[in-house]
């Protein structure tokens, strides 16, 4: 029988998020080799526009879950549908696609289904007929691979690494729709209120700056700032300039952050440490000023300037 | 508590002892950044009660007593002490932490708020207290930034995919605290730090809690291989310059003027 591979989408949002792409490359590469076919499910209050964009992709099958009880995000609600959905349809493995949603769901998910997730993994493929993952451990220093034998195997991807390309076959994919049986109590949910809506401008950038925490405190972000719009960049920070309250969460970039893939990253004030640098391996060209000429952040960086960062952005504005 | 990883030479990340592990030991234990601001949200927590600390919150442990120091600081600032007797055994099986730390709560009593930090910074698997509010059979909410007690409600501010949103939420529930900003660990004064000198942390074995090692130990099913280090750095070309003025005119006109008129 031919193996299953189902990639799990919950649709907070209308459209098929960029990450999810990504996603569809890693199960490519995997299906590529087993001969398994590609099926994505797509759980949410409205799918309409999400099945209408995933009809274009190379997959063998898409399974929708349109329902009332989806429309707002509850992830109790959602892992009851993901759990009926897998009693159902029997997938050999699950890729949970997208970011913060992915990662709570999938490790009850797989709980659930009586195995253990594997999150954030870098690098998929098969060793004796089994799953090999490989995952970043010891904030990305050092890695781990593992073998997954339990069924489903239960794994979600870091973004930024995979590309939808990767998949070698083209396909017109069936479609179905799922019914569910909402079970979960949510009576412990007394209300709901929107703070304020993500705005994901990093992913989409061409020009990242990011501010570590040496460029940061006083006054100094109005420098940065500035020269950001000189140059067209959008500005991210690490964390504990983030932590600081210096930057917005939403500007984080690192393991616990973003993962971004720019076209050109410069990087200021930050030491090099290795989550920061998690955040931005994808990066085309990353470009280092920092005052210290052993900091790590050189051995990262494809272009380095050794200096005080406020006077080189000094001077580059009056040029 | 984690290996203070600001602390390990570069060289070390490469090299490894008999037990697989990188040759970090020399390294100081610290309170990991995640679960530093979910101790905080429990102090503000217990704080707007306006009770206690002690009577309100308590701080668990799965380590050896090399931690005690830490924990000790943490009892100063007004908080009851657990630490389940453990010499690293589990600290990649997130199955095994939240069988401990489900058995320890229904030991303890009741809780309104189970605050987790996201992940350790070891084996980053962030799947502990996930796990733990699955076996609990609680409701969980993740990327916590926020929380605070209004009316019997907990009112707690999270990170989603779409934005950031205010829930209102019945206890109990499971709190996973992911970055959150201006959550800063208070330090303890001298006098919280004298007054706590003598308070006794509360040390459980897993017989205690009736659990088995090895048991445990089968709770997690991957086949892990041998941890590696990899090399993934660049070649990088500096700009050279006598002073500020001739770098920042090199840097712009050879790389940003360039990239970024491509760019545009």
């Amino acid at each position: 029988m031919k193996m299953k591979i189902a990639i799990v989408l919950i649709l907070t949002e209308s459209n098929i998020p960029k990450e999810t792409y990504g996603v569809i490359g890693c199960a490519g590469v995997l299906a590529n080799s087993a001969k398994a076919q590609i099926s994505i499910w797509l759980l949410g209050g409205d799918c309409s526009t999400a099945l209408g964009e995933a009809v274009g992709l190379p997959i063998h099958k898409i399974v929708y879950l349109e329902d009332e009880k989806l429309k707002e995000y509850v992830p109790e609600v959602y892992l009851d549908a993901c759990v009926q959905m897998e009693e159902n349809l029997r997938p050999d493995l699950v890729i949970f696609a997208g970011d913060k949603a992915a990662k709570e769901i999938s490790v009850r998910f797989a709980y659930r289904c009586g195995v253990q997730a594997v999150n954030d993994c870098v690098a998929v493929g098969w060793r004796d007929e089994r799953l090999e993952l490989t995952k970043p451990v010891y904030s990305s220093n050092l890695y781990i691979n593992y073998q997954l034998t339990e069924k489903p195997a239960v794994i979600t991807i870091r973004s930024g690494l995979f590309n939808a390309g990767l998949t070698s076959f083209s396909a017109t994919p069936s479609i179905h729709k799922f019914e569910f049986t909402p079970k979960a109590a949510c009576s412990w949910l007394k209300g709901r209120e929107m703070v304020s809506k993500s705005e994901d401008i990093l992913s989409e950038a061409k020009t990242v700056l990011i501010c570590g925490r040496g460029a940061c405190g006083g006054n100094r972000m109005a420098l940065l700032k500035k020269f950001a719009q000189k140059i067209g960049a959008q500005i991210a920070g690490t964390r504990p300039v983030v932590h600081n309250g210096w930057l917005p969460l939403e500007a984080l970039v690192g393991q616990s952050g973003k993962k971004i893939a720019p076209e050109i990253c410069i990087v200021i004030g930050a030491s090099g440490a290795t989550p920061l640098m998690t955040g931005i391996s994808g990066a085309k060209r990353v470009i280092a000023i920092n005052s210290d000429e052993h900091a790590p952040i050189f051995e990262w960086a494809d272009v380095g300037l050794i200096g005080y960062y406020e006077e080189i952005l000094n001077e580059i504005m009056l040029l | 508590m984690v290996p203070d990883m600001d602390m390990v030479v570069a060289d070390d990340w490469n090299n490894f002892n008999d037990n697989n592990e990188p040759e970090i030991g020399y390294t100081n234990k610290i309170i990991n950044c995640f679960d530093e601001s979910a101790l905080e949200l429990a102090l503000r927590l217990a704080d707007s009660n306006q009770h206690d600390a002690k009577e309100k919150v308590c701080v668990v442990t799965i380590a050896d007593d090399k931690s005690d120091k830490m924990m000790q600081t943490i009892m100063s600032l007004g908080v009851h002490a657990i630490r389940i007797e453990d010499k690293g055994t589990f600290k990649n099986n997130p199955h095994a932490l939240a069988a401990i730390i489900q058995k320890v709560i229904c030991k303890s009593g009741s809780f309104d708020a189970i605050l987790f930090g996201a992940q350790a910074g070891e084996y980053d698997n962030g799947q502990t207290g996930l796990i733990t509010a699955e076996m609990l059979g609680l409701p969980c909410i993740t990327e916590v930034t926020y929380a605070v007690e209004q009316k019997g409600l907990l009112v707690v501010t999270h990170q989603t995919d779409y934005g950031i949103e205010t829930l209102y939420t019945e206890p109990p529930v499971v709190l996973i605290v992911g970055n959150a900003q201006d959550v800063t660990l208070r330090i303890p004064t001298l006098k919280e730090k004298l007054a706590a000198k003598n308070n006794k942390i509360e040390t459980f074995s897993l017989d205690y809690l009736d659990l088995d090692r090895d048991e445990l130990i089968k709770m997690d099913q991957r086949i892990p291989g041998r941890l590696f280090f990899e090399k993934t750095k660049r070649q990088c070309f500096y700009i050279e310059g006598t002073d500020s003025k001739e770098k920042a005119e090199h840097l712009y006109r050879e790389v940003l003027r360039n990239a970024i008129c491509k760019e545009a």
